[in-house]
């Protein structure tokens, strides 16, 4: 694969991407997902599930470390020979689509449910999908830049949530600590677990960035805390401002958070900071929208129309009914699917490439 | 007509490479039929050291003072006995060549040719007086300089030199276009200016190919890189100050002949948004108004649509009583919200449109017409609401405010698809179309420069002078989008108070 130095990213761009991609729809529903089995728990949740993405980064440096100008699907190719690398690198790429693909879906649902209850969805699909095939289609360095624009949006939405301090609190739900057993703490970490997905787009960029030697690993941490400590502050508010009767009713609890304010000047923040929500959501499905196409292993001149074409696959997903029994079909499987791509296989990567003593200099088998 | 044209240009003035000769009489016959015998083409008669010597000049491109004082004069005296230490023009040169004559001839030159001399002399005697410096009506400032660029080329390059009186500032002459034969000039610091980037300005501007080169605008979409965007990717100046100042981070400006617009390259989206008055106020009022020009930009591209999209579609985001105030506004008009905004606009264009090329009491009229008589009566007739009228009122102004206009249009145009779509799409069309927007500046490249710097990338230390404009004290480095051979534009500084 080619690879202009015209093309690389510095580790502050690195920084944002990972906040983009990891950030998106399921910051919204997330206090709904952790609270179904962790309760008032659900903040602890999130931070278990922050430490589990920090050891999953380690085993991710190690494994870049050994192959710093490869990425993901190139390096499975190298350790586990071309045919085997094949079929795991169509797994790699299912992965990807799948997981933009439910991204947008929720993505959508979500848009319509609150913004545009009687547009057709595939209008807004097709919208979004527009503006994200426009973005993903240009270079790395450009992705970079709009990414690190756009974050500018997610500090305003932090600021935000400072509205959501002034409802009524009631620290009593989270208390006692703990106390919905340390299972259902770890369930429900599981959840928010999929929340956090986007931080493996690592393997994708890792040999875009510029000295990617050293202060990688410190980045992409502190990229990992910022985002726990983000995820962990939402759920937190939302968890002490509802009762877990309360979240289990509401799809979006951030949004129902922000919904009981009113000011003079303006009522219904909710809707102000879901229209900005979308821009990182949009972000979200970029990213994986650009992983899947990278994947893909296409050459230079035919990646535009790589990414043409998975956008408009990411569309057709999009078609299948919004009905919830099958999103939650497709959430599960998606998920187990996450698990192998995210986890599974980079670890066994890992291991293989330490077994053998493979690194970047060896001969391919 | 096309290729036809291509055809006699090259015939006409390029390809004719014939030699003077030593007979004076085939030598003029030639020079008036490399100009197909004008009628403008002077020829004068005189005697010089007892040999024929005849003037050639194009009368409507010389100063006849100066050829009658300096060559005529000179000649007739005959104190020495060369043509060159005789004649006392500024610059004087010998060619053989018709090709060569022809050209300086259109240039103001007067050709002298002598009997049994193969050699014909160049002398210049232009100087076509333009028009006296005065300042630029599109960009005027309170506190800046009030002289602007003119038509004349050396008057611009005067203007540039006289404030940067350095050896370091380098001219390069380019003609382009094979019928107007128009200079072009590129002018930057040599030291300075990045070389990848210098060599890029000359790369593009030797591939033209044109016949005729009028306008600064035309040079500018014939180098620009993305000719498709919306906004303008070389800054367009009729200051000089202006100019300097960009020439100062090591840009490059290019002066066309005939233009009293100099464009200046690479630049960023934001130095549209800047004014020399910002420099000449004390720093927080400069900053001030700096920040309210980025308003203006986002007003410009959302405001309207903002409005039809809480009209159309998310009314419940008003409370109570602001919605009252708007809903009594709309109860007459049976427009849709859309339908009102574009005919404001297309009323406040209209009115400004006619107004420009009309003298100034008739434009008054117009003012009178528009702002009183459309602007009450369109609200009491019932077919705009009020508040649509404040609304588009306040957009238009805010698109007044860029100092550089050509941005402002630009921004005004595309608050139209964000209108069409937030009348669609609500909110959600308004964040679509304004990501769309923000995703082509990220895409945008000015000569190598990403165009939406200093936000993206984002280059923390380029924020100084942006948005803000800070002290000269925290100013020390320049700018980096024009990658300047060198940062460093301060040393000490304010060390009488360190004692």
């Amino acid at each position: 694969m080619e690879k202009e130095m015209t093309n690389n990213i510095t580790k502050f761009q690195l920084f944002f991407i990972f906040i983009q991609s990891q950030i998106g729809v399921a910051l919204l529903s997330l206090p709904h997902d952790v609270q179904k089995s962790a309760k008032g728990d659900g903040w602890l949740s999130t931070l278990i599930a922050g430490v589990a993405v920090q050891l999953m980064l380690i085993i991710y440096w190690q494994l870049l470390r050994r192959f710093p100008t490869l990425i993901y699907t190139e390096i499975t190719q190298k350790i586990l020979g071309v045919f085997l690398g094949k079929v795991l690198n169509l797994l790699i790429y299912l992965n990807f689509i799948l997981v933009g693909g439910l991204a947008t879906i929720l993505f959508v649902k979500l848009v319509k449910l609150w913004l545009l209850p009687l547009t057709p969805s595939w209008i807004i699909s097709l919208l979004i999908l527009t503006s994200c095939v426009y973005l993903a289609i240009s270079d790395l360095k450009i992705i970079a830049r709009f990414f690190v624009l756009a974050s500018s949006l997610i500090l305003l939405l932090a600021v935000t949530s400072i509205f959501g301090w002034f409802t009524t609190k009631e620290i009593q739900y989270i208390l006692p600590l703990g106390s919905s057993g340390l299972k259902n703490i770890i369930v429900g970490s599981q959840n928010s677990l999929l929340a956090m997905l986007g931080f493996e787009g690592l393997l994708f960029l890792f040999p875009f960035i510029i000295e990617n030697k050293k202060g990688v690993f410190k980045t992409i941490s502190m990229a990992n805390l910022f985002i726990t400590l983000f995820y962990t502050y939402f759920v937190f508010i939302t968890v002490i401002s509802f009762s877990s009767n309360q979240l289990a009713q509401m799809r979006e609890p951030v949004l129902n958070l922000l919904r009981g304010m009113s000011y003079n000047m303006i009522d219904r923040v909710d809707l102000i900071f879901l229209s900005i929500w979308i821009v990182p959501m949009a972000t979200s499905t970029i990213s994986y929208l650009y992983f899947a196409s990278k994947s893909v292993g296409a050459k230079k001149k035919q990646y535009p129309k790589v990414v043409l074409l998975n956008g408009l696959i990411l569309f057709l997903i999009t078609l299948i009914p919004h009905d919830d029994a099958i999103i939650t079909l497709f959430n599960k499987y998606v998920s187990y699917l996450s698990y192998v791509v995210v986890f599974l296989i980079p670890t066994l990567l890992l291991i293989l490439s330490i077994l053998l003593k493979k690194n970047e200099m060896s001969e391919s088998t | 007509m096309s290729f036809y044209k291509e055809k006699t240009t090259l015939t006409s003035s390029s390809n004719d490479s014939r030699q003077l000769c030593d007979d004076i009489e085939k030598n003029i016959n030639m020079l008036e039929e490399h100009f197909f015998h004008t009628e403008d083409l002077m020829k004068k008669e005189l005697q010089f050291q007892d040999q024929k010597c005849v003037l050639l000049y194009l009368e409507s491109l010389v100063k006849k003072e100066i050829l009658q004082s300096s060559i005529i004069e000179p000649i007739l005296a005959m104190q020495a006995s060369e043509i060159e230490k005789t004649v006392h023009a500024a610059e004087i040169k010998t060619t053989s060549a018709i090709l060569e004559a022809g050209k300086q001839l259109l240039d103001g030159f007067c050709v002298i040719l002598i009997e049994n001399n193969h050699q014909a002399y160049l002398a210049s005697v232009g100087g076509i007086e333009g028009r006296a410096t005065q300042e630029p009506d599109s960009e005027r400032t309170i506190k800046s300089t009030h002289d602007g660029f003119v038509e004349d080329f050396s008057s611009n390059l005067h203007l540039l030199r006289k404030r940067i009186k350095s050896p370091q500032l380098k001219v390069k002459y380019y003609t382009i276009g094979s019928l107007t034969n128009t200079r072009v000039g590129i002018v930057y610091l040599e030291n300075l200016a990045n070389k990848k980037l210098v060599e890029e300005v000359e790369r593009r501007l030797s591939s033209i190919e044109i016949d005729q080169l009028y306008l600064t605008g035309e040079l500018e979409e014939l180098i620009e890189d993305h000719p498709f965007s919306p906004f303008p990717q070389i800054l367009t100046t009729e200051r000089p100050d202006r100019a300097v100042s960009y020439l100062t981070e090591g840009k490059i400006t290019i002066i066309v002949d005939g233009n009293p617009r100099v464009l200046v390259a690479p630049i960023t989206f934001f130095a549209f948004y800047q004014a020399s008055d910002d420099y000449s106020s004390r720093w927080m009022i400069g900053s001030f108004f700096r920040i309210i020009r980025i308003f203006s930009f986002i007003v410009t591209i959302s405001l309207p649509a903002i409005y039809v999209a809480i009209v159309s579609f998310h009314s419940e985001v008003l409370p109570i009583g602001i919605l009252y105030t708007i809903r009594t506004s709309l109860e007459y008009v049976p427009f849709p919200p859309f339908v009102e905004a574009v005919a404001m606009q297309i009323i406040l264009e209209l009115l400004k449109e006619a107004s420009i090329r009309l003298p100034s009491p008739i434009a008054q009229t117009i003012g009178i017409v528009g702002g009183l008589v459309i602007g009450t009566a369109i609200v009491d007739a019932h077919i705009v609401s009020n508040m649509m009228i404040v609304i588009i009122g306040f957009t238009a102004i805010a698109s007044f405010v860029a100092p550089i206009n050509e941005m402002g249009t630009s921004v005004r145009l595309l608050g139209f698809p964000t209108m069409i779509a937030a009348s669609l799409f609500g909110f959600f069309g308004i964040v679509f179309v304004l990501m769309l927007v923000f995703m082509h500046l990220s895409k945008l490249d000015s000569f190598g420069t990403p165009y939406f710097a200093p936000l993206a990338p984002f280059k923390k230390e380029d924020l100084k002078d942006t948005f803000i404009r800070l002290h000269i004290l925290q100013l020390k480095t320049r700018p980096t989008d024009a990658r300047p051979a060198y940062a460093k534009q301060l040393g000490r500084t304010r060390a009488w108070k360190k004692k």
